[in-house]
C-alpha cells in the first residue's frame, strides 16, 4: 500500500481535516485523539443515513503479510470500538481445546501434582474446536466434548553409561518428559471422525517435567473446549494487537544537508533523501517513503530546525492488525471467527431485546384489560 | 474459599434474563439497559453505534463493578423515537457492518495468493453472498429514519 503521504497542511481546511482524521503526536503530548465521526459534529450532516452505503465508501481491508500462523492486515474506515472489540474477541472469545482435567495415577517426580496439571493445561493442543461441543460442568464427558490423552513415563539408568559420564542425557533414559509423550486415546467414534486430521500437542518439544531414575509419571488428561475469557490457556492468539498507521506530514520541503539530518531522525527506510534538479543544480530533498515502519519516536520534534516543518500524525481509522496464532488455529481463522462471534453476539442481544419488548407489550395489554374491567364495574 | 466461579464471566444460569430495561422516571425517552454477562467488547461497540444515530441525544456505558460481569448502557433519544428502537437499530447496523467486514476480509483472503485456505473455509467463501443478502435486510428497522431533532454527541462513561 504505497501512497503519497507527504502533503502540505497550510490552509485552514487542511488543518481542520488533519484534526478530524488524524491523531496528532506532539513533542510532549498526543492530541486530537477522540473520533469526531458523529452526526452534527463540525460538518458531519449524515444526509442519507444508509449504513451499507457509508460502509462501502469507507471500509477497506488489505492483507499485508500472511503465513499460516502469523498475519498482518489493515482495516481502514472502522471505529476504534469495533477494532478493539475484534481484538478482545480474538484473545478472549475464540474457542479452542485445552487440557482441563488431569487424573494422576502416579507421580513420584519432584514436580507437584497441581503444578504438573497446570503445566499440562498450558500446552497448545491441535484439534479442530468446531468439531467439539462445550462441556457444561454438570455434563459427563463424551466423545463429543472431550479428548483424552495418556502420559506414562518412567526414568531409568542408562546401562550403557560409563563411569565418567556426567551428562544426564548419557546417564539416564526418559529423564525428560516432553509434550510428545502425550498420546491421544480416541474414544467412541473419534478414531473414525478424526482419521484425516491430527490431534495432539502443537509442539512435540515442550518440556513438562524432569525425572531421575526410579521416578515415574502416569496420568490421564482430559481436553475440553473453552475460551480465553475463562482461562488464558484457551486463547488461540499468541498476540493479537493493532496500531494506527503513522503519517508524517511535511509542511515545507526539507532540502540540503538538513534532509540528511531529517532522514536520520526516523527508522531506516521511512524517509529517503532524493536528488532533484532545480535550475541545473542538484539538490537533496527529503521524501517520506514508508511511514508504515516508522516507530513514531518523536526524535524529529527535538530539533528546533524541524519544528514548523513537520507534523507527526497517525491515521485515526487505519488499523494495522497483527495476529499471531499459538499454532492451534490458522491466523485467518482466528480473525474470521472473531468477526463471526461479534455478529452472533449482536444477534443474541437483539433476540434478548425482542423478548423484553414482547414481555412489555404483554404487560401493557393485560394492564389495559384490567383498566377496562374496572370501568365496567 | 469465597473465590467466584471461573465460568461466572460468561455463564448465565438457565432461566435468568440476559437484559433488563429500566425506563428513566424523570427524563422522557430515556432508559438504562442492563446486559448481563457482557463486557467492554459489546458495551463500547453499542455505545459507538448509538452515537452514530442523529436521534440519539445521549449514549454511554459503564461496568459498575469489576467482579460483576454486567454492562449498563444508558440511552436518551429525541421524541421521534424510543431508546429500545435505537438500540435495536444500533445492533442491526453493527451486524451489517461486521457482515460487510467479513465479506471484505474473505475477498482479500482470496486475493492474497500466497496463502493456503483449508477446505472447509473455501466453502465459507462460496456461502458468503447468501450470508450478505441475509444481513442486508435487517429484521427490525425503525420506521422513522429522517434526520433532525436536537441530536448531539453524548459523553461516554460515568453518568
Amino acid at each position: 500500500m504505497k501512497k503519497s503521504t507527504s502533503k502540505k497542511a497550510s490552509t485552514i481546511q487542511d488543518r481542520l481535516e488533519v484534526l478530524q482524521t488524524r491523531v496528532v503526536v506532539e513533542r510532549d503530548s498526543v492530541s486530537s485523539i477522540s473520533s469526531s465521526d458523529f452526526p452534527f459534529h463540525t460538518n458531519n450532516q449524515y444526509p442519507n443515513h444508509d449504513v451499507l452505503e457509508r460502509l462501502r465508501k469507507k471500509i477497506k481491508i488489505a492483507i499485508e503479510k500472511k503465513s499460516q500462523y502469523d498475519m498482518e492486515f489493515d482495516i481502514i474506515g472502522i471505529d476504534a470500538s469495533i477494532a478493539n472489540a475484534l481484538r478482545r474477541i480474538m484473545i478472549a472469545e475464540v474457542p479452542t481445546m485445552a487440557i482441563e482435567k488431569v487424573f494422576i495415577y502416579d507421580n513420584t517426580s519432584i514436580i507437584q501434582d497441581e503444578v504438573l496439571a497446570h503445566r499440562l493445561g498450558l500446552i497448545p493442543i491441535k484439534a479442530d474446536p468446531d468439531q467439539f461441543d462445550f462441556k457444561q460442568s454438570t455434563e459427563h464427558p463424551t466423545d463429543q466434548n472431550t479428548i483424552v490423552f495418556k502420559l506414562k513415563q518412567e526414568c531409568k539408568r542408562n546401562p550403557k553409561a560409563t563411569a565418567n559420564d556426567t551428562d544426564p542425557k548419557q546417564l539416564y533414559i526418559n529423564h525428560n518428559v516432553y509434550s510428545a509423550a502425550l498420546t491421544w486415546e480416541p474414544k467412541g467414534d473419534q478414531a473414525e471422525r478424526f482419521k484425516n486430521c491430527f490431534i495432539g500437542p502443537v509442539h512435540d518439544d515442550i518440556l513438562i517435567a524432569q525425572m531421575r531414575p526410579g521416578q515415574k509419571i502416569e496420568l490421564e488428561a482430559h481436553c475440553e473446549k473453552g475460551c480465553g475469557k475463562e482461562h488464558a490457556k484457551w486463547s488461540p492468539a499468541a498476540t493479537a494487537s493493532y496500531r494506527l498507521m503513522p503519517e508524517i506530514i511535511l509542511k515545507e520541503e526539507i532540502t540540503g544537508d538538513l534532509a540528511d539530518k531529517f532522514a536520520s531522525c526516523f527508522a531506516p527506510g521511512v524517509v529517503e533523501v532524493e536528488k532533484t534538479n532545480v535550475d541545473g543544480e542538484s539538490i537533496k530533498v527529503a521524501k517520506v517513503v514508508n511511514p508504515r515502519i516508522d516507530t513514531v519516536s518523536r526524535e524529529v520534534l527535538r530539533h528546533k530546525e524541524f519544528e514548523d516543518k513537520v507534523q507527526l500524525t497517525r491515521i485515526r481509522d487505519h488499523f494495522i492488525f497483527r495476529v499471531e496464532s499459538t499454532g492451534i488455529l490458522d491466523s485467518e481463522k482466528i480473525v474470521f471467527d472473531s468477526l463471526q462471534i461479534l455478529s452472533s453476539k449482536c444477534t443474541m442481544l437483539l433476540k434478548a431485546l425482542d423478548l423484553k419488548l414482547k414481555e412489555k407489550e404483554e404487560v401493557d395489554t393485560s394492564q389495559k384489560n384490567d383498566n377496562a374491567m374496572d370501568l365496567d364495574v | 474459599m469465597n473465590a467466584p466461579d471461573r465460568f461466572d464471566v460468561f455463564y448465565l444460569p438457565p432461566g435468568s434474563q440476559k437484559m433488563k430495561i429500566t425506563p428513566d422516571t424523570k427524563v422522557q425517552n430515556a432508559a438504562t439497559f442492563e446486559i448481563f454477562r457482557e463486557d467492554h467488547t459489546m458495551g463500547n461497540v453499542i455505545r459507538h453505534k448509538l452515537l452514530q444515530e442523529p436521534q440519539v441525544i445521549f449514549a454511554g456505558y459503564k461496568i459498575p463493578h469489576p467482579l460483576e460481569h454486567n454492562v449498563i448502557i444508558r440511552v436518551q433519544t429525541t421524541n421521534e423515537t424510543k431508546p429500545e428502537a435505537m438500540v435495536a437499530k444500533a445492533l442491526n447496523d453493527l451486524i451489517t457492518e461486521v457482515g460487510y467486514l467479513r465479506a471484505k476480509f474473505m475477498e482479500d483472503l482470496g486475493r492474497a495468493r500466497a496463502l493456503v485456505i483449508p477446505r472447509e473455509q473455501k466453502s465459507m467463501i462460496e456461502q458468503e453472498p447468501q450470508i450478505m443478502q441475509g444481513i442486508q435486510q435487517p429484521t427490525r428497522e425503525p420506521t422513522n429514519t429522517s434526520v433532525g431533532g436536537a441530536g448531539g454527541v453524548g459523553v461516554d462513561m460515568d453518568f
